[in-house]
């Protein structure tokens, strides 16, 4: 009697072993460590804490994935097993009270426990590092975002490095940012809730009037470096058509990939070689629809959303807005074009603040 | 705990049954039959109208800018206004008084024996005053300005002022509506509590009581501990909103989080004053058609218990974002998935139940089974959004969205489904017709799975809740097709309801008369006639003799034990 428990004992033992080992590792490689599975269709991973919210959410759907399949196997099992086939069928009389029943409940019920610790664990270590830390950074990363009804006004320390003064650079829905930099951002509004969102970013924060909330992220790829993926991209993609239709001797489509395969190396992609996410939002940044996308489109194209993501009036569908990071060279020609003696007028950029609309004129009072 | 009348005489002779008129609907009542089938009929219209708006929006969500059939071109104010009041309308106006006020007032007095609810009049009011809140929602839709625009969760200052709202008379209408309508509940609540721990029956134990008349019970008292604070809140903001006052004005030293921790003290307990009795119908419908006993009474009971306990601490995890002290979020991170544990245990038991069953998929079932299959979904979705780390990217994405749809729907829609395809016979004396039934079943069931499906997908490319045209952000302008996909479902979805109408209208004419216990079920509205009369028990109070899920019990012939039959 003592022997087998003492076997049993063991067996636990090494179940218990064997799953903390399984989770621990599966919670190191999905949220510690930085990996390029991208889960959120495919949304580019732009900041550099994306990795870790991304990684979160595999971590979850491992974990619970695994107990909502088992569920419905085992429910879907059940229902298929026990249906009735003969009208007089008996059922069994099952209680459920005894300890020997309780332990079908019970024991799941534990691990489910420890999975729960598991997420809180690693929910809390990507919380810390995204919302409870703030990495140093120079004070001329220091931006202000302002929400208002309906607009996103950004304000930049200007030639002199510092916020609040009077060079200060404002930009009306347009933000441009330099790649491989920690940014602080001071996020407030004027009149009621807004909610900064940058979804490449996986960044989300609510403006709150009254209040100033500080937050950071820092891009990690530039517009450049992005869309010299996507030609490298196409170029691949053009090869490899090249190839097939060498092998199967078809002329048509050699021409057609051949002239795809120049363009892809003069800067442009044509929709036969985009990669994924290129031939899903190609048609619209086509916007001289040629059918190539080449130099402004593509630097379009290597923008990011920004939209607000609390219900803040009639124009809260509007109250969207446009990312742009840049390489260290690009940045700096930006800053010149809104700052310098020869300013040109970027969209917005120069006003003091966005145009306040005024709509309750016109409303019954 | 005393039954509240052991002779067996009944006296309604004296005020004497008249049988069932449908006129009666229309009055006053203190029968608690007519006022549960008030509640079902007014719970029934507002759900349509909630429908209409879903249809609304959808369409000017798949063709942004057009004109929508039935109602127009769909401007932004009209928009917001849609997606305010369908969330509204579907959680105060159908999710709560067609599962606890309708349920309640129609199983409770059936289920522990009893003749009514013991605060008639009280019913009685309640219902007029939730008419009353109903009737000014719908006028709330309009006045000048048109309806309120702010979200179901009217977070302030936009609420507060209509200056920035632009609905000076819908957003006041709207907190006067919600208000009167948890003042009905209140009532309602009291009733229900109160009625189940005094009136029941000769030998109904604590342990003998129906698991959705419990559940009832439980989400009653949730409602009427978290209801405080909301009414509270409701006050301040009508306040701001005519008297000046600034509770939620910065300017004016106030603060609109304020709102919104008064808000979710409320709206998560909230969740599960709806979410236990839907699960309380399916304790009830699964055991009598898997002919089993229902697994662990008390563990159900306990973890009910547990949920309704832990509801009181989760609710900032509403608020991640908003805000708050970061530090404060991990706090409610892990009280969030502690509430997972109970609920967890809830669906193994479930599940469990049918365990060497002899199951068979009548409709009731088919929604019942069909509600744990849908449920399970939407509860491990919501561990993405209860961990901080993640809800940091699908805070108001249409992830969050499609997870609580995958919660409501199967409380609103499937269990309400289930509930009255099994209690139709007692209430109208008629059974169903079982082939409508089943495709009424799988065209509602299908839709609504690839609906909410597609949406987590949409919330997962970063799309967010509320925005009227999608097609003006170039992240999101190429998933128009999936959002044409939607809506198309939700029309096949909406046209699959008129099979159900055309199912009561033909099963209430024309259809096979029903048995005073068709599912052979143990629980004490079964031996009550078909259509209840005024007093219920006309043939004396019944007995309990043991627990409402004594099926397939060995060495019985029959597969079933009614609670009041002796040995």
């Amino acid at each position: 009697m003592s022997k087998e428990r003492s076997s049993t004992t063991s067996y636990v033992v090494f179940a218990a072993t064997v799953i903390t080992f399984i989770l621990f590792a599966l919670t190191v490689f999905s949220v510690v460590m930085p990996n390029r599975v991208t889960w959120m269709m495919d949304l580019p991973q732009a900041s550099s804490y994306a990795y870790h919210i991304d990684g979160l959410f595999g971590l979850i759907t491992y974990l619970v994935g695994f107990w909502f399949i088992l569920s419905e196997i085992v429910l879907f099992y059940f229902i298929f097993r026990y249906r009735r086939k003969t009208p007089d069928q008996k059922a069994e009389y099952v209680s459920g009270e005894e300890p020997h029943e309780k332990q079908w409940i019970s024991l799941p019920h534990i691990l489910v426990i420890v999975c729960d610790i598991v997420l809180v664990v690693a929910t809390i270590f990507v919380w810390y590092k995204v919302k409870q830390t703030l990495p140093p950074t120079k004070p001329e990363n220091v931006i202000k975002v302002i929400g208002q009804q309906w607009a996103w006004t950004f304000q930049y320390p200007g030639p002199d490095k510092v916020l609040d003064t009077d060079d200060d650079v404002y930009c009306v829905d347009e933000l441009h940012l330099k790649v491989d930099t920690v940014y602080h951002f001071k996020l407030s509004s004027k009149d009621v809730l807004h909610c900064f969102s940058i979804p490449a970013f996986r960044i989300k924060q609510d403006s709150v009037p009254g209040r100033t909330i500080t937050g950071w992220f820092e891009p990690i790829i530039s517009g450049e470096q992005q869309v010299a993926r996507w030609l490298d991209g196409a170029i691949n993609v053009a090869n490899k058509q090249l190839e097939n239709a060498g092998k199967s001797k078809n002329t048509k489509a050699e021409m057609t990939a051949k002239k795809a395969l120049q363009s892809a190396k003069d800067g442009k992609i044509r929709k036969l070689v985009a990669t994924d996410y290129v031939r899903r939002v190609f048609d619209q940044y086509d916007t001289n629809g040629d059918g190539v996308l080449d130099g402004g489109e593509l630097s379009e194209m290597s923008g990011y959303d920004i939209q607000c993501a609390e219900i803040c009036g009639i124009g809260h569908g509007l109250m969207k807005g446009r990312l742009y990071v840049h390489s260290e060279s690009e940045y700096n020609k930006w800053q010149a074009s809104v700052t310098g003696k020869n300013a040109i007028k970027v969209s917005g950029a120069g006003k003091k603040e966005a145009p306040s609309v005024s709509l309750s004129e016109s409303v019954p009072q | 705990m005393s039954n509240s009348a052991q002779k067996t005489d009944h006296e309604h002779s004296a005020h004497g049954y008249h049988g069932f008129s449908w006129k009666a609907l229309f009055w006053p009542s203190t029968n608690h039959f007519i006022i549960g089938l008030q509640y079902l009929f007014t719970g029934i219209f507002m759900a349509c109208v909630g429908v209409f708006m879903a249809y609304v929006f959808r369409m000017q969500l798949a063709w942004p800018g057009t004109e929508v059939p039935l109602f127009g071109f769909v401007g932004p104010g009209d928009y917001n206004t849609m997606v305010t009041i369908h969330g509204t309308i579907m959680i105060f106006w159908v999710a709560m008084p067609v599962l606890i006020a309708a349920l309640g007032n129609f199983l409770i007095p059936l289920m522990i024996g009893a003749d009514d609810m013991v605060f008639p009049r009280l019913n009685c009011l309640s219902y007029w005053v939730f008419l009353l809140s109903a009737i000014i929602l719908v006028i709330s839709l309009f006045v000048p300005g048109g309806g309120f625009g702010g979200g179901w969760t009217a977070y302030p200052p936009l609420s507060a002022d209509a200056s920035y709202s632009l609905t000076k008379w819908g957003q006041t209408l709207w907190v006067l509506a919600v208000a009167l309508e948890f003042v009905a509940f209140l009532m309602g609540g009291i009733n229900f509590v109160t009625t189940t721990m005094n009136a029941r029956t000769k030998g109904m134990k604590m342990y003998d009581i129906p698991i959705l008349v419990w559940f009832i019970v439980i989400a009653s008292i949730l409602f009427m501990i978290s209801v405080g604070p909301l009414i509270a809140g409701a006050v301040m903001l009508l306040l701001d909103q005519l008297a000046g006052t600034a509770f939620y004005n910065v300017a004016q030293g106030g603060d609109p989080l304020l709102w919104q921790h008064l808000f979710w003290f409320f709206g998560h307990p909230e969740v599960y004053v709806v979410l236990l009795p839907a699960l309380g119908v399916c304790a009830e419908i699964i055991p009598v058609f898997a002919r089993k006993k229902l697994f662990a009474y008390k563990i159900i009971l306990y973890t009910a218990f547990a949920t309704g306990i832990l509801s009181f601490v989760v609710w900032a995890h509403h608020q991640f974002i908003a805000g708050i002290d970061p530090r404060m979020a991990n706090i409610f991170t892990v009280t969030t998935l502690l509430i997972s544990i109970p609920i967890t245990e809830m669906m193994f038991v479930y599940i469990a139940t049918l365990y060497g069953g002899a199951i068979d998929f009548k409709t009731p079932m088919l929604w019942a089974l069909a509600f744990i299959a849908e449920f399970l979904l939407g509860g491990c979705t919501g561990i993405y959004l209860g961990c901080t780390g993640v809800d940091i990217f699908f805070h108001d994405t249409y992830f969050v969205v499609a997870h609580f749809h995958f919660v409501f729907v199967p409380i609103a829609v499937l269990a309400v489904y289930a509930a009255f395809t099994y209690w139709f016979p007692k209430a109208s004396g008629k059974m169903l017709c079982e082939r409508l039934g089943k495709i009424h079943f799988w065209g509602t069931i299908i839709p609504f799975t690839v609906i909410f499906l597609l949406l987590f997908m949409l919330g997962m490319a970063g799309q967010h809740r509320r925005i009227a045209d999608f097609t003006q952000f170039p992240e999101l302008v190429s998933y128009q097709s999936v959002r044409q996909i939607v809506t198309c479902c939700l029309l096949v979805m909406i046209a699959f309801q008129t099979v159900f109408i055309w199912n009561v209208i033909k099963s209430l004419l024309w259809g096979k008369k029903a048995d005073k216990n068709p599912w052979r079920a143990n629980t004490l509205e079964w031996v009550v006639p078909n259509v209840p009369p005024h007093g219920n028990f006309v043939d004396g109070y019944p007995e309990v003799y043991r627990g409402p899920y004594e099926y397939s019990v060995k060495g019985r012939e029959k597969d079933y034990w009614p609670q009041n039959e002796p040995e």
